[in-house]
């Protein structure tokens, strides 16, 4: 699974040849570059350090940086995101990591109460950046504890900066993005694509900037006249788009899709852009439908280019039900059922 | 009152070591004291009214308990750090933020510190280490084990120091700071005001030898012993020899005279009940303090609140604009346009 789509220049390898790596190692060099510039950045999280992360993203670092700054704590969501606020007051710049986006809620009260208010609870005198890293998303058979899409519960927290990215060269230019960011940062990694989704990822520093949506497949001006979808999709199900647009081609239908990179505050501009331009759109999330960010994405949309809009807008979503385990694969919007919803939608 | 010298011994870290105790306090230390208490008192007496006329939306009195909370935010060393409880706004004034600053974060003004975003008795200030307290009960104390784990990370000689009601010490929050605290040996004292109107005696000595933390207690009604027993805990958090959780029995009066003037107020309950009366005696009996000292004192402290109090209810509250900073570092598109509407 790769991004080919990507216009994203890239750096050569210092052999000439391309560096093709996978989220995790994307990630994990990220960490690394960081730890090594800013001496005042720490991971800590449950097994991050000698174990490396229960998905090896953070592996390496305890070897070089020491239990100091790279720190195996007792397991408690509540204390590991606390102390994290509490070190990011004094000036550290922690990277905590919880384990899975599912076990987040346990310290949901010091993200929404406490890190996301530090700011502007103290009138700018403090402030508690930092970035939690956390893997979301299912299609891992992990079932209903280890599979969910929390998205929206923290967009909907003025304060917070939600960032989820899709293929390695981004995860690595928006994870450094986020670090250097003056705001706290919700950082999901999609796990179903942490080793599946390869590509290209520049050596040395670089930054993709936090909300800038990056349009991965563009509609040809001339082609926008006949029946044109925008597809708006992040993490793993931008792979389900892609291959969801790819039969649509078949039949003739075209689809522009985007993908969002930053989730808040969203790139509104290129979405209101890219709907204007083909009156279509449909947007594809794993989380459950109800209040979930499509519904946001949707009414933004309506305020913003309604007289543009040739067909209702889609919401292909995860049911509003808890994460299955055997059904995972019929509870995800995959592309059988994003394909139907863009021939409905073409053909309105 | 059980030593922190035997409660360390049993931490199992050698006890305090002679030269990581503080000064003993002198009489300065306890005219300081004094004043600082008398003028939480007065404040406090002053906010209660304020409330029950309307004029405030909110007061967390700490009446019969300044002098505990007084003497603990005394306890801590110039550059240390304080994370209050609401209730121990008290303790805010006593490191340096001005009782003119407090007013204006009491009234929400457009000069407030916080730009009138939070309620009364959350005062903040970066430059004395004041983090403002939480609305919820216990959220600050994890955070302050983790600011002392980043200073001993930094090795700045820092200590951390949060106080909360016991009722706090049921919350989640409670045990993972404590049971951090104990596993980082992070340098922080935990300081609970153990209030006969709070909840259920807690046994938090129980709770802190169960994660390796040392406890001390301390009756509150005696300030001098509050401050030297916190400072003990301050040096041994200093000294590397961890976290100290403190409980300092307390009794808060809620019978207040009719005026906020009377001077009766500096001298409530039964004799010998007020911890305020009961160190302005002892100031007395050591000549550290005459009626005459008193006087001008509490006449002082009165005009200091009578300014701030009216400075702050005539200042104007802050542009609607206001709302909108700080959520971010910058305002961002949809804020920008959602501050628009709300000015418009």
């Amino acid at each position: 699974m790769t991004v080919n789509e990507s216009k994203t220049p890239h750096a050569p390898h210092a052999s000439g040849a391309p560096r093709v790596m996978n989220m995790v190692q994307a990630i994990n060099e990220a960490l690394h570059l960081e730890m090594k510039r800013d001496e005042r950045m720490i991971v800590l999280g449950e097994d991050v350090g000698r174990v490396g992360g229960v998905f090896r993203v953070t592996q390496g670092l305890w070897d070089e940086f020491g239990d100091d700054r790279v720190i195996d704590t007792p397991l408690s969501e509540g204390g590991i995101l606390g102390t994290a606020i509490g070190m990011a007051l004094y000036g550290l710049v922690p990277v905590p990591e919880v384990q899975f986006a599912d076990f987040i809620f346990p310290g949901y009260d010091q993200i929404v109460s406490e890190l996301a208010k530090m700011r502007w609870r103290s009138g700018g005198e403090y402030s508690a950046k930092m970035v939690v890293r956390t893997p979301v998303g299912g299609g891992i058979r992990g079932g209903l504890y280890h599979s969910q899409s929390p998205e929206s519960l923290f967009i909907h927290v003025a304060g917070l900066k939600v960032v989820c990215p899709s293929n390695p060269h981004d995860a690595k230019g928006l994870l450094l993005a986020a670090i250097r960011d003056p705001d706290p940062v919700l950082f999901f990694e999609p796990k179903r694509i942490y080793r599946a989704a390869r590509g290209e990822v520049p050596e040395g520093d670089y930054v993709v900037p936090l909300s800038k949506a990056k349009v991965v497949r563009e509609v040809d001006a001339a082609d926008a006249g006949r029946a044109a979808v925008t597809i708006l999709a992040w993490g793993a199900m931008l792979y389900e788009a892609i291959a969801a647009a790819d039969k649509a081609a078949e039949q003739g239908i075209q689809c522009e899709i985007v993908d969002l990179r930053t989730l808040w505050p969203v790139d509104i501009d290129t979405i209101v852009a890219s709907v204007k331009k083909t009156g279509r759109v449909i947007v594809v999330h794993e989380a459950p439908k109800t209040c979930g960010f499509g519904a946001e994405l949707i009414a933004l949309i309506n305020e913003k280019c309604f007289l543009s809009l040739e067909a209702p807008p889609v919401r292909v979503t995860g049911f509003d039900t808890p994460f299955p385990y055997t059904l995972e694969m019929d509870y995800l919007p995959l592309a059988h059922r994003i394909l139907p919803a863009i021939t409905e939608t073409a053909r309105y | 009152m059980s030593s922190l010298a035997t409660a360390s011994a049993e931490a199992g870290d050698g006890g305090v070591g002679g030269k990581d105790v503080a000064p003993q306090t002198g009489l300065a230390a306890g005219r300081a004291l004094y004043a600082h208490a008398a003028r939480a008192r007065l404040l406090s007496a002053r906010m209660t009214f304020l409330q029950h006329a309307g004029r405030v939306a909110f007061h967390a009195a700490c009446i019969g308990e300044e002098v505990a909370i007084a003497a603990t935010a005394m306890a801590l060393r110039e550059g240390d750090w304080f994370f209050p409880g609401h209730r121990e706004w008290a303790g805010a004034l006593v490191r340096g933020i001005p009782t003119a600053t407090y007013a204006h974060q009491a009234f929400g003004t457009a000069v407030d510190v916080v730009k009138g975003h939070g309620a009364p008795d959350h005062p903040a200030s970066r430059a004395r280490h004041v983090v403002p307290a939480s609305g919820l009960i216990g959220a600050h104390l994890v955070q302050a084990v983790g600011a002392a784990w980043a200073a001993r990370m930094r090795k700045d000689d820092v200590v951390t120091l949060a106080m909360f009601g016991t009722a706090a010490a049921a919350t989640g929050d409670f045990h993972n700071a404590v049971n951090f605290a104990g596993v980082f040996k992070a340098p922080c004292v935990l300081v609970s005001r153990a209030s006969r109107l709070g909840a259920k005696k807690a046994d938090l000595a129980d709770r802190a030898a169960a994660y390796g933390v040392a406890c001390a207690s301390v009756d509150g009604g005696d300030g001098l012993a509050v401050l030297t027993l916190v400072r003990e805990a301050v040096a041994r958090a200093a000294a590397g020899k961890g976290a100290t959780l403190v409980e300092v029995a307390t009794e808060r009066f809620t019978s207040l005279p009719d005026e906020w003037s009377a001077p009766e107020l500096l001298s409530l309950g039964a004799a010998g009940a007020d911890p305020l009366a009961r160190l302005r005696a002892a100031l007395e009996r050591d000549g550290a303090l005459d009626a005459a000292g008193h006087e001008a004192l509490v006449a002082e402290l009165r005009a200091e609140i009578d300014a701030a109090v009216a400075a702050a209810e005539g200042a104007a509250r802050p542009p609607i604009a206001s709302m909108f900073e700080d959520v971010y570092a910058e305002l961002p598109a949809h804020l920008r346009a959602q501050a628009e509407e709300a000015s418009s």
